[in-house]
């Protein structure tokens, strides 16, 4: 049984109007659209996995056959293995970078607010834009690119960037990993702005030098802003779409697909509804694996501090 | 050199390769755009003899042949509409659940509940939601996709609105009671003007992350008539493979708006996603 305090803890004056009709009123709408179409589709979504079916005509119950077929599939592993390419590159590369930004623009304080909005537009720009217009740059004939490359007698180095099976993956790696550098630098470099500046000072004045602050000072303090962009980067990684979609459409074959393309393929194009479902779930499985990994390396760094 | 001046040249020249790092960093993110809208004014052949200099005739050709053949007008019509009706009905029905669970009665199963939508990313829905919404007759509807996009920032909407709104000053609430307020009046007059930073906040996410969509409006409004902005790209990119100077055309007639508004929002839009990043 609840205690009147306790109950008045929970509550406002406004529960004491007794209008409890208006407050059901409040909360029915998003309660329902929630419910209807995200928990919903959620459970509906474990049902159907479990089906072979086409998205019209009967269903048929296959048990776990759905998730055994993915698993049999050369072509899942591919992309599974393209994705976790892509989830490495965004750790050690873009965060870092991103990190490098920020600390050279926390140090510059007068430049700072013009070079924040250059670096961070282009991830305010659509992602399928962005893809095209790569698409238009990394062409072997005509993208600048190229051309400045032959230009600087460097032409072993002017591949096809997009349809050589080699390079392609690399290069839609590289253009996400462009796209959302400034959006990292911008979350880090609020992290760094929110360090007392008394305590940068003090620091100084102790003689500490700017590498050891570094050290010593702002990195411990942005660590969790850094968690936060090691998940932006897990799961923006198997939420990866548009721009592989748009420039390369996952080819040539699977070389440049990541799961989500791969998931969309067998919805969408091959009417297997179950099959798709099927990697939708993987795909929410792997996103929160991932998560508890970098909360638990956080953690873990936390007790040795 | 006393040591003293030397010390201030080496300090100068470490500043100095610094700032031109930050400035070639600076360039890589505004070259590609700047190459897209100088080939746009470019006739086909003048893009192959000439990639890097800048166009020797503006021609405007390009531009009616990309907004003809991608219906650029409707579908950036579509687009607002998507983004506009999403997004009043995401503030209206989140500041609502939120009011209650903020200022009546605080209830953490509910929002344990809203929370859950958080961690699921929107490839695992996409399938079932299609199918759902094609069972009650709003598949390729323009209804069906506005409610995926309102419900797919639904979580993360109510999770920030009531963040905001616990912070209403109680005595506020007390007064407004006091002086006989109904709890519409209290919602329409007191709490929703004190959690406007929010709201815009909410509004400002959910515009870009409808705005910057591709898969949801491919899966939800496949036909010409619905298409949304990022789908008319898509398509010209498979029509006009070989003019380039089109698909320069198309871009550029994309991005300028983006890029217009977000120099008028920068500092909005850089605070939104950021605030949104770090409470997600």
């Amino acid at each position: 049984m609840r205690t009147e305090r306790e109950d008045r803890e929970r509550t406002t004056v406004l529960w004491r109007l007794n209008d409890r009709k208006a407050l059901a009123l409040y909360s029915a709408p998003a309660l329902a659209f929630y419910t209807v179409f995200m928990i919903f589709p959620i459970a509906f979504s474990i049902y159907i996995s479990l089906q072979s079916w086409t998205g019209g005509g009967e269903m048929e119950f296959v048990g776990l056959a759905n998730y055994l077929d993915v698993l049999k599939d050369g072509d899942f592993w591919i992309t599974f293995k393209n994705t976790i390419v892509l989830l490495v590159l965004s750790v050690l590369i873009q965060v870092p970078i991103a990190f490098l930004l920020a600390y050279l623009l926390f140090r510059s304080q007068r430049v700072m607010g013009v070079f924040r909005a250059i670096y961070f537009m282009p991830a305010a720009i659509s992602s399928t834009v962005i893809g095209v217009l790569f698409c238009l740059l990394l062409n072997s004939d005509l993208g600048p690119l190229n051309f400045i490359l032959k230009k600087a007698n460097l032409s072993f180095l002017a591949l096809n960037w997009l349809s050589n099976k080699d390079t392609v993956l690399y290069t839609t790696c590289a253009v996400m990993i462009w796209q959302f550098i400034g959006y990292h630098m911008v979350i880090i470099l609020a992290g760094m702005q929110s360090i007392p500046v008394e305590l940068l000072e003090a620091a100084a004045i102790d003689g500490a030098s700017s590498g050891r602050i570094l050290r010593s000072v702002v990195l411990p303090l942005c660590k969790d802003m850094i968690e936060i962009c090691m998940l932006l980067a897990v799961v923006g990684s198997f939420k990866s779409f548009d721009v592989p979609y748009v420039m390369t459409w996952g080819g040539p074959g699977v070389s440049s697909s990541f799961l989500a393309i791969y998931m969309f393929k067998a919805a969408f194009l091959k009417s297997e509804i179950g099959l798709g479902t099927t990697i939708g779930i993987i795909i929410l499985l792997l996103a929160l694996i991932g998560t508890r990994v970098i909360n638990r390396v956080f953690e873990s760094g936390d007790e040795q501090a | 050199m006393t040591e003293n001046t030397r010390r201030l040249v080496g300090e100068r020249a470490v500043g100095a390769i610094k700032m031109i790092f930050l400035i070639l960093v600076a360039l890589s993110m505004i070259f590609p755009f700047y190459w897209i809208v100088m080939a746009s004014f470019k006739s086909n052949n003048d893009i192959f003899a000439n990639p890097l200099g800048l166009p020797t005739s503006f021609r405007l050709d390009a531009f009616a042949t990309a907004w003809n053949n991608a219906r650029m007008g409707m579908s950036m019509l579509n687009s607002l509409i998507y983004c506009g009706a999403s997004i009043a009905i995401l503030i209206i029905v989140s500041s609502m659940v939120s009011f209650v669970m903020a200022l009546v009665r605080r209830s953490k199963a509910m929002l344990l509940y809203f929370s859950f939508g958080l961690l699921i990313p929107i490839h695992a829905v996409i399938i079932p939601l299609n199918i759902t919404l094609n069972q009650i007759g709003l598949g390729r509807t323009r209804a069906g996709l506005i409610i995926a996009y309102f419900v797919l920032q639904l979580s993360f909407s109510i999770i920030l609105l009531t963040a905001t709104m616990r912070s209403t000053p109680k005595e506020l609430i007390d007064a407004s009671v006091m002086d006989g307020c109904t709890v519409n009046q209290v919602f329409w007059h007191v709490a929703l003007p004190m959690s406007k930073a929010g709201i815009a906040t909410v509004g400002t996410l959910a515009f870009i992350s409808c705005w910057n969509d591709l898969l949801l409006g491919m899966v939800i409004a496949p036909t010409r008539e619905l298409q949304t902005v990022n789908i008319a790209v898509s398509n010209l990119r498979v029509s006009f493979s070989d003019s380039y100077n089109v698909l320069a055309a198309g871009i550029t007639c994309m991005f300028v708006p983006s890029v217009i508004v977000y120099s008028l929002f920068q500092k909005q839009i850089i605070r939104g996603l950021v605030s949104g990043a770090i409470k997600g």
